[in-house]
Formats: structure tokens, C-alpha cells, sequence
């Protein structure tokens, strides 16, 4: 289990900021800043510039994502903002509006 | 996790801004601003709450600086810290645990001592 779990039934306004990993089922609106890996899961909703090494999105996700080292697009999830990552996937079924950055 | 909607704030992790929730809460790390929550906080030790807080029961391991207004019991434990006015039916101060404010408790007096206070 991530070390910072944010629930279903939990909502962040303002900033969530960790040297750790974090996984978000809940709600965050402001702004992630992890050093580790982030997981937005399934039926979490974040309006946030998320930061990260690897950030993976699996819910919805409006805001600008940099990750250190790579980003996730799952299938089923939603993401309206631009992402900057050395490495980037979209699988297939997920839903992207953005622009992207791969520093090439 | 006890219920599926608790969650845990990491030991690293600071939360700045407004958290509200519906379950559970372990703080490890830290939270500034405002907490509310239907269900249990646990401010773990090493954790640090610099918020007022609400919520249906408090555990405090670790420090808290703010009012408390509790549903259910609050019980300062050995070790923690509270800076703030308790507002709870049930209130547990442990041996070793560090306290400054008031607290509020709907008390039944009786009678005749009652009509003193007043």
C-alpha cells in the first residue's frame, strides 16, 4: 500500500505534497507534488498540476502532470491537461486531451 | 484499511489547504489548515495537525495545535500533544501526555451544584 492513501470519501483542497509514494481514490483539488510514484485509481477525481517519478492515471484527471521518469494513461481513464515525461503511454481506451513533452 | 474509504497521509506527506472526508484518517505526516471528518482521526506519533478539527472520534499519538470538536471520545495519548480547546462528551487524557486549552464537556452536574456555577 502507498504510503499517503487518500479514500474514496476523502476531499483535498489545496496542496498534498510527499518525499513518498501516494495513491488517490478520493478527490484533490490544488496540487500534487510526490517525489515517488503517483496513482490517481479508478473513480478518483483530481484538478490538480500533479508532479511525480511515475504518475499513472486510472480516474479522471484534469491538470498539468511532469513526471520524472514516466506517465500512464489507463484504459477507462480521462485526462484533460498537458504532460511532460521522458516516457509516455496511452493504453488503449483511455480518453486524452493535452499537449505532450517528451523532452526529445 | 478498515473501511473503504479511509485513508492515510504518509509520513513525508503534507497536506496544506482544506481535507474533508467521509471514513477513516491516519495522519503520519502532516496536515495544515482544516480537517473534517466523518469518522476516526488518528494523528499518529510523529504526525502533525496545525488545524482546526472536527470529527466523529480523535486519537492523538502525535501533536495537534487547534480546537478538537468531537462526536466521540478524544483520547490524548502518552507521548501526544494537544494545543487547543476539546469539545467532546468523552475525554481521555493519558499519563505522560501533554495538554494546554480548555475543554468542554456537556457535564451533568447535580442540582445544588449546578445553580453554583451558574
Amino acid at each position: 500500500m502507498a504510503s499517503t492513501v487518500i479514500g474514496a470519501g476523502i476531499v483535498i483542497e489545496g496542496e498534498l505534497a510527499t518525499e513518498e509514494d501516494v495513491a488517490i481514490h478520493g478527490v484533490v483539488r490544488g496540487k500534487v507534488d510526490a517525489k515517488d510514484a503517483v496513482t490517481i485509481e479508478h473513480g478518483a477525481t483530481v484538478e490538480a498540476d500533479v508532479a511525480g517519478s511515475e504518475v499513472t492515471v486510472g480516474g479522471q484527471l484534469t491538470g498539468n502532470v511532469t513526471a520524472s521518469d514516466r506517465v500512464v494513461i489507463a484504459t477507462g481513464a480521462r485526462m484533460v491537461g498537458d504532460v511532460k515525461a521522458a516516457r509516455f503511454t496511452i493504453q488503449d481506451g483511455a480518453q486524452f486531451k493535452g499537449h505532450v513533452d517528451m523532452d526529445i | 484499511m478498515s473501511k473503504g474509504s479511509s485513508g492515510s497521509i504518509g509520513r513525508t506527506a503534507k497536506v496544506t489547504g482544506r481535507l474533508t472526508g467521509d471514513g477513516d484518517l491516519v495522519v503520519e505526516g502532516s496536515v495544515e489548515g482544516e480537517l473534517s471528518l466523518k469518522g476516526h482521526l488518528h494523528v499518529a506519533a510523529g504526525g502533525s495537525v496545525i488545524a482546526p478539527v472536527e470529527a466523529d472520534e480523535v486519537t492523538i499519538e502525535g501533536s495537534i495545535d487547534g480546537d478538537v470538536r468531537s462526536r466521540g471520545p478524544v483520547t490524548l495519548r502518552a507521548g501526544g500533544q494537544l494545543r487547543g480547546a476539546i469539545h467532546a462528551d468523552r475525554v481521555a487524557l493519558e499519563d505522560g501526555a501533554k495538554y494546554s486549552g480548555r475543554i468542554e464537556m456537556n457535564v451533568e452536574l447535580p442540582d445544588e451544584l449546578a445553580r453554583v456555577r451558574r
